[in-house]
């Protein structure tokens, strides 16, 4: 189902970092568009552009280094890339804002965990401290923790409940979209359940649009409406969630599936995707999964394809896309 | 039944730390067929690798034994025993020396052992990059100039070059994404059945552990919680930590109606744990039994053993 109004649209995005090594074509005309209280999984091995594609939302790419080079980035229908530094100053941890997955190293070890939401709350909502103080200790409520913990430092939580912290910090503003990149990444399988069903209530409960960076397919399965595979910077298929499990179409997708060994039926072998995922600094000028693909045909290296819609909310990046419905069995 | 190739008998492994005794590993027992892949699941800090660890006599045991080919090896794993018992690492990033070539990495072994010499060793070694897969362009190249995949590849070549009978995979394929660990776990699985490998399968990757092991153990604060074939843990789990772990692994497949039992709580420290059954805290059968006596592993029949006063 799509919403009828996108909150972020991004368009033609390209990104790139200039190194003393070379040029890391990072992101490559992506297209992505999130709807308000949407929650889409962006999902891609390493390396496949997911975290530059946040940090430049939050324009948080490193000076001088990384540079959009083509592209818009529309939130609410304002163009992000033209705002100034202290406009952005603004947006940034108010109505976007960003839980990253280490939460050992983006908490600041030398604050209470209290004084970083109250921190937040002081610039964006001009709270004064005492006010401030309140709501960080409400905000650590809201995730499960106790608030007479405020005083408490990163260090005296478990990973689980640091992760919780940024959470809070994340949402004291009630944020219109939340990115979280690989935010239960480093946490054990039981505190990854407790942290996700978490974020799924502050999200229905706040109504925030929500963009889930991962690796792990299950954790998009079970919590998101929409799903984005990425390959080297591009976005190769795009689905409601529903249909990119059920009907997978883009050879990528499909050796990911293959590459998975299943729980609950297990296979006698898996099928992985064959070699490695293309060098950033010299990316082929076709498809950049040809050299992987078990299905290229010539014109695969020639061009690269263009994200098609084969069915309502359905896009793949792939010139077979015939041969794949066929084969998917769909008329 | 046939004697068992690895037997672990109520191992120990326990650390001073300031506050106390870290108790990573509390007399936890199993045996290993051969031929065999015995998976050892858990969560971080529960044990597992330290399993792993004390077994190959990397790291000293405090009590219990461990018996390999009935002779009883605890602590005393001698260099030519060593040819036969070997370990493969997580992080293939920062087990690789940085500073010796591919070819050297390989090869050490080889050197420690005093086996070959010259063009014989350097042969030896480039046989032994084939079968897992590394071309021998690789030979004198640094770990840097490999990837994750290819960077694990030497890690294996490196274990594998002697022959062992006997491999701890700790976390072989974690640092790996999808697309490279199924080549990763394809190359184990093939050349476990080609040289007929025998493998401790520590992983936190639960449908990993499934795809590979024929039993599987799982491991909560230092000491076994269950202990089943395979195909019997999976599908009839008993141990209320089993059933949280197996209910809280995300499934990447559309199932909107699928329950989700969360299991609350963190793990306790394993730092002077309490008496009585470890998971208990966090249990939501917990009765008053399991806080003051500690479960002893039992067996169900079949092969399948649990550790839990209820079940």
């Amino acid at each position: 189902m799509h919403m009828s109004k996108d909150l972020l649209d991004v368009c033609d995005l390209s990104v790139e970092y200039r190194t003393s090594d070379g040029t890391v074509k990072a992101v490559n005309g992506l297209d992505l568009r999130v709807g308000t209280g949407e929650s889409v999984g962006l999902v891609g091995e390493t390396g496949a552009g997911k975290t530059t594609t946040a940090l430049t939302i939050l324009r948080l790419l490193p000076p001088r280094v990384g540079f959009v080079t083509s592209g818009s980035l529309k939130f609410d229908g304002r163009e992000l890339l033209e705002l100034s530094s202290n406009e952005m100053q603004s947006i940034r941890g108010n109505q976007i804002s960003m839980v990253f997955q280490n939460p050992m190293t983006s908490l600041n070890p030398v604050f209470t965990v209290g004084q970083q939401i109250q921190g937040v709350l002081m610039q964006h909502r001009h709270l004064s401290r005492e006010e401030a103080k309140k709501k960080a200790g409400e905000m650590l409520e809201v995730v499960g923790i106790p608030g007479r913990r405020a005083g408490e430092y990163p260090h005296q939580f478990s990973g689980g409940m640091r992760q919780r912290v940024s959470i809070a910090i994340a949402l004291s503003c009630n944020p219109r979209l939340l990115i979280a990149d690989e935010p239960t990444t480093a946490l054990d399988v039981t505190i990854q359940a407790q942290v996700l069903e978490l974020m799924a209530e502050l999200k229905s409960e706040f109504s925030t649009s929500l963009i889930l960076i991962t690796h792990d397919l299950g954790v998009v399965a079970e919590n998101c409406e929409r799903v984005a595979v990425m390959y080297a910077g591009t976005i190769v298929e795009g689905a409601d969630v529903k249909d990119l499990f059920e009907m997978p179409l883009h050879p990528y997708t499909r050796g990911l599936f293959g590459s998975l060994p299943d729980l609950e039926s297990p296979k006698s072998r898996l099928t992985p995707i064959p070699g490695s995922p293309p060098d950033p600094m010299g990316l082929p000028r076709g498809c950049p999964f040809e050299p992987r693909c078990v299905i290229k045909e010539p014109r695969c290296k020639a061009a690269r394809p263009p994200l098609m819609e084969v069915s309502p909310g359905h896009t793949v990046a792939c010139f077979r896309v015939n041969h794949l419905l066929n084969r998917g069995g769909v008329a | 039944m046939e004697t068992p190739l690895l037997q672990v008998v109520d191992l120990k492994k326990y650390f001073p730390v300031s506050g106390g005794i870290l108790k990573a590993v509390d007399g936890v027992s199993f045996s290993i067929t051969r031929g065999e892949t015995l998976g050892l699941v858990g969560e971080s800090g529960c044990g597992k690798s330290t399993t792993g660890r004390v077994i190959l006599d990397l790291i000293p045991a405090t009590d219990g034994r461990v018996v390999y080919k009935g002779t009883d090896i605890t602590n005393s794993v001698s260099r030519t025993l060593r040819r036969e018992m070997q370990i493969i690492f997580q992080d293939p990033y920062s087990s690789l020396n940085p500073r010796k070539t591919v070819g050297t990495i390989v090869g050490e072994a080889l050197q420690v052992q005093g086996i070959g010499k010259g063009k014989e060793r350097s042969e030896l070694i480039l046989e032994t990059m084939a079968k897992v897969g590394l071309s021998g362009d690789y030979y004198h190249r640094f770990p840097h100039e490999l990837d994750g995949g290819r960077r694990q590849r030497v890690g294996i070549a490196r274990a594998l070059i002697l022959k062992p009978s006997f491999v701890v995979c700790d976390e072989p394929v974690s640092a790996l994404d999808v697309s490279v660990q199924a080549q990763i776990l394809n190359l184990l699985q093939d050349l476990g059945q080609e040289m007929g490998i025998t493998y401790l399968f520590i992983s936190h990757d639960l449908s990993v552990v499934r795809h590979l092991s024929q039993r599987v153990a799982v491991m909560y604060l230092g000491k076994l919680a269950e202990l089943a074939p395979a195909s019997e843990l999976f599908t009839n789990p008993v141990h209320p930590y089993t059933k949280a772990l197996l209910a809280a692994v995300p499934v990447p497949k559309y199932r909107p109606d699928r329950k989700k039992v969360i299991l609350r709580g963190d793990v306790a420290s394993p730092i002077n744990p309490k008496p009585g059954c470890r998971f208990a805290p966090r249990c939501t059968r917990a009765a008053q039994v399991c806080k003051s006596e500690d479960p002893v592993l039992r067996d169900l029949g079949g092969g399948h053993m649990v550790a839990c006063h209820i079940a």
